[in-house]
């Protein structure tokens, strides 16, 4: 690198030049250059391993996608035909309930004391609950027989609401069944609302009044 | 930063290259080889490791960050033996060799920076002020301060119109 003189006129590139010519003669130690060259042909072992793993998933993702898509349709399946069905059972055993309500048995017990039941029905496998759905609010008990929902044992419970006018009440164990939220049914002159209740299912049958 | 896209490693010579205008970058910067060479050795080793990016804008960004990071623990390190009195240990090894390496080392780091990425590198003042997130202007200055330091102490006048 030539020094200009110190008074001589510097062209508008000489610092420049001088600037880059200075760069120029620093270099990196054969060291550092052997060390990051050899970095660079062999591959590192995490490198290896990632490059391993995105393999693998590529690999695999066809599959996965193609199962988690056929899971996908068959949980969505499952879905329609279980609520569809479900929805089936419910009208079946409101059917069954709207069939044994318009029979109007006579009860084989007399009582106004739902907790005497058990003791009365030994054959119930289960205790009967006070229901507290609005819709049973106000219900006076005056009897109960058995009978059977979906070939289970059940007992029907004979109300009379504040009018005086019979209303049913069934009462089965549900343990095996779906939650019923709340459903309501318009079957054959009678309306059943269904529901579970304490893992007992209820169904309360009333008369629809004849349209005029 | 955005991290560009990965580029194919560079071939022997051109990875030679690399390292030699990083490391010439990094001394922009630091103006200590040891230093410097330890930052490029840093970001390119990563770069092996991580296969690339391999754009030599990106890994300027990453060896001016590794630098930076570099002095603000040797800053919180001094701090904490502050209770020596002894002055910072200098390099033996290393001492301003000529005219130039001193006209070089009396710059403000900022000013060093702007004036190797525009002198050596050929870049633009925009694209230094998007490196070093200061305004154009900024640069601008920096680079006109920076040759007015060097001129004064390499005692060179500033250029001059010729005339015919």
């Amino acid at each position: 690198m030539t020094e200009p003189h110190p008074h001589e006129p510097e062209s508008p590139d000489e610092l420049a030049r001088r600037v880059r010519d200075h760069y120029a003669a620093q270099h990196a130690s054969d060291a550092l250059k052997a060390r990051v060259a050899q970095a660079a042909t062999q591959p590192h072992a995490s490198s290896a391993k990632t490059e391993a793993a995105a393999a693998r998933r590529r690999r695999l993702a066809p599959p996965a996608l193609a199962l988690a898509a056929a899971i996908a349709i068959a949980a969505a399946t499952w879905l329609v035909v279980s609520s569809a069905s479900e929805r089936q059972l419910h009208r079946t055993i409101a059917a069954e309930i709207a069939l044994n309500h318009r029979k109007a048995y006579a009860a084989d017990v007399q009582t106004s004391d739902l907790a005497a039941l058990p003791a009365l029905m030994p054959k119930l496998d289960f205790t009967p609950v006070a229901a507290t759905h609005p819709d049973a609010a106000d219900l006076r008990l005056i009897g109960a027989r058995y009978c059977s929902i979906d070939d289970a044992v059940a007992a029907q419970l004979n109300y009379l609401d504040p009018d005086g006018r019979p209303c049913t009440m069934y009462q089965a164990r549900a343990d095996q069944l779906p939650r019923i939220q709340d459903r309501l049914f318009q079957l054959d002159g009678a309306t059943v609302r269904i529901w579970t209740q304490d893992g007992v299912l209820i169904g309360l049958a009333r008369s629809t009044p004849a349209s005029p | 930063m955005t991290r560009p896209a990965r580029s194919p490693p560079p071939t022997p010579p051109e990875l030679d290259a690399l390292v030699d205008g990083l490391y010439r970058y990094a001394l922009a910067l630091g103006q200590h080889p040891a230093a410097a060479e330890d930052a490029v050795q840093e970001v390119l080793l990563r770069a092996c490791r991580n296969r690339g990016p391999w754009d030599p804008p990106y890994l300027a960004a990453a060896v001016r960050n590794q630098i930076i990071d570099t002095h603000r623990a040797d800053t919180r390190r001094k701090n904490r033996e502050q209770a020596s009195t002894r002055p910072p240990a200098s390099d033996p090894a290393w001492e301003p060799d000529d005219a130039m390496q001193n006209a070089l080392a009396a710059l403000r780091r900022e000013e060093r920076e702007a004036l190797f990425l525009s002198v050596v590198d050929g870049w633009t003042a925009s694209q230094i002020a998007k490196l070093t997130h200061k305004p154009r202007g900024t640069v601008l200055s920096l680079l006109h301060r920076a040759k007015a330091k060097l001129r004064q102490r390499l005692d060179t006048p500033a250029p001059t119109a010729s005339h015919d």
